[in-house]
């Protein structure tokens, strides 16, 4: 395994299909440092959800507005920033997807697949950025 | 990542769905257009077999329970099959396995048991 980080930032635009080139780019790097395939999984859902929010919620698939990805990878965690130029939002707002009264609602899940499938998950700048760590070794949710 | 794709087979009163690949949050139109469509036909039952499926992200569960209201509405049930341990895993986390009857197998979900 090398002990080389990859870092490097993205300038993505408001559409989906934007997703596939973050996830190209991320998941060979990870995929180059040996992390087992569960950990790929959650890499990709996590990220998934990240930028398909910035590019959904925050920048409202807006075609002038940007996503700026940044992500470093090391043989010991995967290190996501994603920033999105919308207005915020507050993530203690958006309502406990597995409550018995959310459960059939179509949305609200993203947040919380982030939050559950890597290491640590923090928003600032008002909502506008999201940081996601991997730790090589943390494990998934039972 | 990998194409998304879906078939569908009449086995008597059952439909059976096959979806394989990636339900990536990109391929969400394809997945919604192919839903809908699979509610629109006539069943009394519909089995969703994830066997090969790779991966799923939030905007294709938001896709499943739609098709599972919208099957609901006229009586037909909505059975998942055949999920890989990762795809059971984002069900279970999300605790949609608790709105969605799961079967290991489409012999055992056309069954319900």
């Amino acid at each position: 395994m090398s002990h080389e980080q990859t870092a490097e930032r993205l300038i993505l635009e408001s559409r989906f299909e934007e997703v596939a080139r973050a996830e190209e780019a991320i998941l060979a790097a990870v995929r180059q440092r040996d992390y087992d395939d569960t950990s790929v999984f959650a890499i990709k859902l996590a990220l998934e959800e990240g930028v398909t929010n910035a590019i959904k919620h925050g920048n409202n698939l807006n075609p002038r507005k940007r996503v700026t990805l940044d992500y470093a990878v090391t043989d010991d965690e995967v290190r996501i920033e994603i920033t999105d130029e919308g207005p915020g939002f507050q993530p203690d707002d958006v309502p406990d997807c597995t409550a018995e009264e959310n459960l059939e609602r179509p949305s609200g899940r993203g947040i919380m697949l982030m939050k559950a499938y890597m290491t640590d998950v923090k928003f600032d700048q008002g909502g506008n950025r999201v940081t996601m760590i991997k730790k090589r070794d943390c494990p998934l949710p039972e | 990542m990998d194409p998304f794709t879906i078939e569908i087979d009449q086995r008597d009163e059952t439909l059976v769905a096959r979806l394989a690949g990636d339900a990536s949050n990109v391929h969400a139109d394809q997945i919604r257009t192919a839903l809908a469509k699979l509610a629109e036909e006539q069943a009394n039952q519909v089995v969703v077999d994830l066997r090969e499926l790779t991966f799923i992200a939030s905007m294709s569960l938001a896709e499943l329970i739609e098709l599972s209201h919208k099957l609901n509405d006229k009586g037909t049930t909505l059975r998942l099959c055949g999920a890989t341990a990762d795809i059971e895993g984002v069900f279970r986390t999300t605790h949609l396995n608790r709105f969605f009857p799961m079967f290991p197998s489409v012999e055992d979900a056309i069954a319900g048991k």
